[in-house]
């Protein structure tokens, strides 16, 4: 199944969602199965400020541990309250209930460094 | 699964969900390791390491390294602690001795390590296929040392047999756990066939090293443990590993404990007080950890 076109992705297998000034950021259903039953996300506070490539939280599924990476520098200014106690739903719904957190973008610029849907899935193959 | 269900089952609360700073494996990629998945893809080989979901992944493919896993990735077994999927196999890959042989070539490995599912469906339960994957690796790198690690064979000579007879260096079989918990983690197999396994070879081939495995964290005791040492030393068996028990999802048995290494310190140091020739004994240990070295001891 072809990943969502309607956004952008690192190749970290973070996805970046943009609407105005503000992405809302997840990890793909790739970096999900890969990981396997997640059972705890650690999210940053609202207002924490991070630039790019700064790792802001972490994922932790029942087998391993994985840094969250932020594909684009911004501040913290909302946080996915509901995987407290459904750490599942990334697994379940990567790309939409899922989603992990929001940033107000610092730099429109660092956007040019994502790749598309496609460019994505031919990196997976 | 929810968590919410998750509990319900049995999985304990987050203290054993949650794994402690001692297991916290963070999952890198490498070029290493893109380049071993990639010979893999190409060869259509299967490692119990993807299969298994196991916490060393990276390290191991970083290194160039990977235990493969031959006759499919359908198990005809469904012990409650694998990840591997139980369902009808396929039929046997004819080019897969061959395949094995040309990935352990191009990746120049020196030890290799082969596994499969259980194939409680063939006659034989694939010892004739284990038998002529050693020989393909032999012929084609023959100053590589091989492991294989074999499953039960329900106990059939012959195929014990015919998998010494291929000449392995090293013949394991995973004791897994402690004979209590055999019906609740292990059903479809046996405590005495395996240690009878271990057993048997050392009467075939007394070159042969044996050598297997127990997972902790199950819920066995201490003295259940020392136990099943004793029990595998009576076997004659050589190598020991001794590693934490992992989920490998919510579905599967949860973890009843996480042991501290220091307790997986000291079961290294009774483990050679009682004989044992070489033993790995770690949190994130797997039977193929330190492979080499054991053999070399």
């Amino acid at each position: 199944m072809a990943s969502p076109t309607d956004r952008k992705y690192s190749t970290d297998h973070e996805w970046v969602l943009v609407d105005g000034d503000v992405a809302t950021i997840g990890i793909t259903k790739y970096a999900a199965d890969q990981l396997g039953s997640i059972v705890f996300v650690e999210l940053p506070e609202e207002g924490e400020s991070f630039g790019s490539e700064d790792a802001y939280g972490e994922v932790e599924s029942v087998k391993s541990v994985s840094e969250l990476l932020l594909p684009v520098g911004g501040e913290v200014v909302a946080i996915n309250q509901a995987l407290e106690d459904a750490p599942e739903t990334v697994n379940d719904d990567p790309y939409g209930e899922g989603w992990l957190v929001r940033v107000r973008l610092d730099n429109k610029g660092d956007l040019d460094e994502l790749i598309d849907g496609a460019a994505y899935d031919a990196s997976l193959a | 699964m929810s968590l919410t269900e998750a509990y319900a089952q049995g999985h304990n609360d987050r203290s054993t969900l949650r794994k402690p700073d001692w297991l916290r494996v963070p999952r890198r990629s490498s070029p290493e390791q893109s380049e071993v998945e990639g010979l893999l893809k190409e060869l259509g080989l299967n490692t119990v390491c993807k299969e298994a979901n196991c916490p060393n992944y990276s390290d191991c493919f970083s290194r160039k390294t990977a235990t493969f896993m031959i006759m499919g990735t359908d198990c005809t077994r469904n012990c409650r602690f694998c990840n591997v999927k139980t369902s009808k196999p396929q039929g046997l890959d004819a080019d897969e001795p061959l395949n094995v042989a040309q990935a352990v070539q191009r990746l120049g490995l020196r030890y290799v390590v082969i596994t499969a599912v259980t194939r409680d469906d063939l006659p034989d339960g694939g010892a004739s296929h284990f038998a002529a994957t050693i020989r393909a690796v032999r012929r084609k790198s023959p100053q590589a040392a091989i492991e294989v690690l074999v499953p039960d064979f329900k106990g059939n000579k012959e195929a014990i047999l015919a998998v010494v007879q291929a000449g392995p260096d090293v013949i394991s079989h995973n004791i897994e756990t402690v004979p209590a918990l055999y019906s609740r983690v292990r059903s479809q197999a046996n405590y005495r066939r395996s240690l009878g396994l271990l057993a048997e070879v050392k009467r075939l081939d007394s070159s042969i090293k044996t050598k297997s495995g127990i997972m902790l964290g199950l819920g066995e005791v201490r003295k259940q443990v020392l136990e099943v040492f004793d029990d595998l030393m009576e076997a004659s068996c050589e190598i020991l590993t001794v590693g934490q028990y992992l989920s490998p999802s919510l579905d599967h048995y949860p973890v009843q404990e996480f042991i501290e290494p220091e307790i997986f310190d000291n079961y290294r140091k009774i483990a050679y007080e009682k004989g044992f020739g070489f033993v790995a004994s770690a949190p994130l240990v797997r039977s193929s950890y330190q492979a080499e070295e054991a053999l070399h001891r």
